[in-house]
């Protein structure tokens, strides 16, 4: 029964770790959308921003990937 | 026949545990590692996004790099008595990745314009006949004489190239109104 238990709890959190993953890889692509569509218009003033967001995400991203990685060695 | 038909997971007999220790597959841990591998494609992706903002930036230093330049001053190796009228040359300002069009009207009009097109910078084709420049990708089109768009994509006019000609016909170009 225990074993189930930590199996389902595994799940959940892998399925978790995807579902967040793939809202970062979402606002990131909305991001670069955005840039792109202003960057063309020759409105620069978001770029830098829109870029270092991008960047803080990406690194949550990562962060979430490693911890899994720690998680699946534990 | 029947031997194939047969899924070796489904048989229930003795056989079936020979098999499974001969192909130990974990379903479970099979299906995790399945996710994880999408997990480590997802934030592949958003390294790629994230490098692709970092590039915009360095495009629009750039940008701004060709923005300072561009009151720069410089003497085309064409002189307007060598332009029919009508006919237009292509030269390069304020710098080599940037195309320029200047369209001869009569001897006393000159128009010059950046070549790209503001909505995403295909080279516009003068139509001088027209009283337009086209571009052929989204099917957009300027004011010869303003450089206004006049219908399709383009929201913004195009970067007018400052010039001026002395009487022997030697055009000189210093300075973009607007950079792109
Ligand atoms: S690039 Fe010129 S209309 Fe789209």
């Amino acid at each position: 029964m225990n074993k189930i238990k930590a199996l389902e709890k595994q799940n959940n959190i892998l399925s978790f770790k995807i579902t967040l993953a793939m809202i970062i890889f979402a606002v990131q692509l909305y991001a670069m959308a955005m840039s792109v569509r202003y960057y063309m218009a020759g409105e620069s003033t978001a770029l830098w921003p829109a870029a270092l967001f991008s960047i803080l995400l990406l690194v949550v991203s990562i962060s979430v990937a490693i911890f899994d990685r720690k998680h699946k060695e534990a | 026949m029947d031997k194939l038909s047969k899924h070796p997971s489904r048989e229930t007999d003795q056989h079936d545990e020979g098999w499974r220790e001969q192909y130990p597959i974990d379903t479970v841990k099979e299906q995790n590692q399945n996710r994880r591998q999408f997990l480590k494609t997802v934030v592949a992706g958003s390294a790629l996004l994230a490098c692709g903002q970092v590039a915009l930036v360095a495009a629009e230093a750039r940008r701004a790099q060709v923005k300072q330049l561009s009151d720069k001053r410089m003497v085309l190796d064409v002189n307007l008595s060598d332009i029919a009228d009508g006919e237009s040359i292509l030269f390069h300002y304020p710098d080599e990745h940037s195309p320029c069009l200047l369209i001869k009207i009569s001897d006393s009009k000159v128009l010059s314009y950046s070549q790209k097109c503001t909505h995403l910078a295909c080279p516009l084709i003068p139509k001088a006949e027209e009283g337009m420049l086209f571009c052929p990708c989204h099917k957009g089109a300027f004011d010869l004489e303003t450089g206004n768009p006049l219908f399709g994509p383009p929201k913004r006019a195009l970067p007018r190239v400052q010039l001026s000609v002395d009487d022997t016909g030697l055009i000189t170009v210093y300075g973009m109104e607007q950079a792109l």
